[in-house]
């Protein structure tokens, strides 16, 4: 098992979501979209300005840095 | 404290509703987040038209209608609640939404809370569902969208999500019309059963109740979802990789808005040109020979009619092009998916004056024409910075002042014209800046930089009926909002310029000059001293100009060719009689005068029509503020400008 980090760091591929630490409405609307601890995400792009897109189930979502870097997350084996 | 909202649902007479249910009816209550479909299956299962656009916050207003579903022997009472992605009041709509479902007395509650639920995006509208149900609400799911999940590989049992949540799951689809018996009948039987109790009150805070409640979606959603690789997500996620990257994907956002830019513009500008001249040419000719038929044609009859309701209609109807489309391109770029792409692309430099990246599709389009651009501030979700951005589109320099700009730096500044243009720009993306930054500072200093956090839909083939009834649903509510207060400005000035100053003529025969309207421009003349410009023809030049750039040119036009009778209308003596008086009110400094002019031209109210179209998006006082404010930054930019240039030069 990898060490946690925060997902706007880490460049690659799987990850399970450890903690989501952000304002409230921001951890809420993440929460909506099924990024909540335990969940698997994986990085399919990185954007312009820093920001990421994660995949999780079928969706795409597009983070901007801040916000990416308040998720930590651990690589999946 | 929901009294008011409740009278509301009660009393609600929209034109757009149907025929109301018979008093007694169960009343059910359709709630669901934005763009699930819950409008068009108000409209399937009541018959009423209502708008279907693809915006957050479509239905903002509560609508009501009776719904008889075939084979059940009861009538429903279906209330369309504002679109909300939760119980938890982030925004006012859900705060409303929320408010009529559980802040009410239990009697007076809806009987049943439909929930409609998006099968491919199934967890996000799941939450609501359980925050219902723990209130003590009967609830039952409408499952929409079931065929566009499927194309993307995800299946929903229904079944599965029933057992998981423990309410009734229907999958429907409210264009075809499949699913509504059941789901009336699933209503029926849910109605027939004892009323839900009202559930322990838990001890835990919000966190923890939200963590445990998502917690339950997400195992219901799993239990119930069936999935398959998705060819278009493949295809989607490449596209991405050109339109999302770092680099490649702002250009590609360029080469988009290059193209939005010029369908606004140059295919556009044809169209309005050929109706412009239609109004102006063949048909003030024909109604003037008509009227000549009985005798009318030299008298006010014929001004009232050709100079002031044909102008009116004329400028009017000259937008339509315009508006067409660019409704049919914000449209065709919603439904695409690319929205979406470039507000995640622009996102970063649009935060710097704090808006989010979607506010630069309404800015770029603003320099074509500022009425379309106010109307895509509706591409925003938050109605705080719909507003922001309606404020601050009419500092982008549209094409009708171009013209304007264009004869005024070939009067003062022949040699050097081009590149006095182009610093017309610079100023006013500066003024876009300056201005946002200081609202900002100002007016919403609680605004926070919000955070992205966005779903990316995979691109799909924007459908020709959804693009077409949207913008046409859009170009109504434009003209039914924006032609009562165009026409009737046009008409207004007509008057004041018809009306003598006493002794001086008769009405509708009398000089410009002589007219009310002159008398009322050197009255407002000597307020532009200080910046260069306090001749009543500068005045009442920027008057017209309120109206519509455009007139600038031809009030001066009209202006000079009346004082001088006798000197030929070319451009040549019009540029020196212009210069003549700019000389005189500006003391010796035409140039800085110049100046201030071009910039205060730049900054008031651009036109009545994106008055109209403000007026629309954020009401009067907001409205109202804004001409002020521009007018304020206006008089004090150009005044600056001319004191420190006459100094210099």
């Amino acid at each position: 098992v990898s060490a946690p980090t925060s997902l706007g760091k880490v460049p690659g591929s799987e990850f399970v979501v450890l903690d989501v630490n952000l304002a409230e409405s921001a951890q809420r609307r993440l929460a909506e979209l099924g990024v909540r601890t335990g969940a698997r995400v994986s990085v399919t792009q990185h954007t312009a300005g820093g920001g990421i897109v994660v995949s999780i189930g079928g969706s795409r979502i597009a983070l901007d840095e801040r916000t990416a870097r308040g998720i930590s997350v651990r690589a999946s084996a | 404290m929901s009294t008011d909202e409740t009278t509301q649902v009660a009393s609600c007479h929209s034109p757009a509703a149907g025929r109301a249910a018979l008093a007694g009816s169960p009343v059910v209550a359709l709630v669901g987040a934005p763009n699930v479909g819950k409008s068009t299956l108000f409209n399937a299962l009541t018959g009423a038209h209502r708008d279907v656009g693809n915006w957050p916050g479509t239905s903002v207003e509560v609508g009501r209608g009776a719904w008889t579903p075939e084979g059940v022997d009861v009538e429903f009472d279906l209330v369309d609640l504002p679109g909300a992605y939760s119980l938890d009041p982030l925004s006012p709509d859900e705060a409303l939404t929320r408010d009529l479902i559980s802040a009410v007395p239990k009697n007076e509650r809806p009987d049943i809370v439909v929930v409609v639920a998006d099968a491919g995006r199934l967890a996000r509208s799941l939450y609501m569902v359980v925050q219902l149900t723990e209130l003590g609400e009967r609830v039952a799911i409408a499952l929409t969208m079931n065929d566009i999940a499927a194309r993307r590989g995800v299946t929903i049992d229904p079944v599965a999500l029933s057992q998981a949540l423990g309410v009734a799951v229907v999958a429907v689809d409210p264009r075809r019309r499949t699913g509504l018996a059941t789901l009336a009948d699933m209503i029926v039987q849910t109605l027939a059963l004892p009323a839900p109790a009202e559930p322990a009150a838990r001890i835990e805070d919000d966190f923890t109740r939200a963590d445990r409640q998502f917690g339950t979606v997400a195992a219901a959603v799993e239990h119930a979802t069936t999935t398959t690789p998705d060819a278009r997500r493949t295809w989607s996620d490449r596209i991405d990789r050109i339109a999302l990257s770092p680099v490649l994907g702002p250009l590609s956002f360029l080469v988009v808005m290059w193209f939005v830019f010029q369908l606004t513009t140059s295919v556009a500008a044809p169209l309005q040109g050929m109706l412009d001249s239609f109004f102006t040419g063949p048909l003030s000719t024909a109604v003037t020979s008509l009227l000549g038929l009985i005798g009318l044609d030299d008298t006010w009859v014929r001004g009232l009619l050709v100079d002031g309701l044909i102008a009116g209609v004329g400028m009017l109807l000259s937008f339509i092009p315009l508006m067409a489309i660019m409704f049919m391109l914000l449209a065709v770029l919603e439904d695409s998916g690319y929205m979406a792409r470039a507000a995640v692309v622009t996102d970063r430099l649009m935060r710097a004056i704090g808006l989010p990246g979607r506010a630069f599709l309404p800015l770029i389009v603003g320099f074509g024409c500022n009425v379309p651009a106010i109307a895509a501030t509706r591409v925003l979700p938050d109605a705080r910075h719909r507003l922001l951005t309606t404020l601050l589109v009419p500092f982008t320099s549209c094409t009708a002042r171009l013209t304007v700009y264009v004869m005024i730096a070939t009067i003062f500044f022949p040699s050097r014209a081009g590149s006095v243009v182009f610093a017309m720009y610079v100023i006013s993306i500066l003024f876009v800046v300056a201005v946002g930054l200081l609202l900002r500072k100002t007016l919403w200093r609680t605004m926070g930089n919000e955070p992205l956090i966005l779903d990316l839909p995979p691109y799909q083939q924007p459908t020709l009926r959804l693009t077409a009834t949207v913008t046409w649903l859009r170009l109504k509510g434009f003209l039914r909002t924006a032609s009562g207060i165009i026409v009737a400005t046009v008409i207004a000035v007509w008057f004041l310029q018809a009306i003598p100053m006493p002794g001086t003529g008769s009405f509708s025969d009398v000089p410009v000059q002589d007219s009310v309207y002159a008398a009322g421009a050197s009255v407002v003349a000597p307020v532009f001293a200080p910046a260069g410009f306090g001749n009543w023809e500068a005045a009442s030049a920027l008057m017209v100009g309120f109206v519509a750039k455009e007139a600038v040119i031809s009030s001066w036009s009209q202006t000079y060719a009346t004082a001088e009778p006798t000197s030929p209308d070319t451009p040549g003596n019009l540029g020196a009689m212009v210069k003549e008086d700019f000389t005189v009110s500006s003391g010796g400094h035409p140039g800085a005068a110049a100046w201030a002019f071009l910039v205060f031209l730049l900054a008031y109210t651009p036109c009545v029509a994106t008055l109209a179209a403000q007026r629309r998006e954020i009401g009067s006082r907001w409205t109202a503020f804004g001409v002020g404010m521009q007018l304020t930054v206006a008089w004090l930019i150009a005044v600056a400008v001319f004191q420190i240039g006459s100094r210099l030069g």
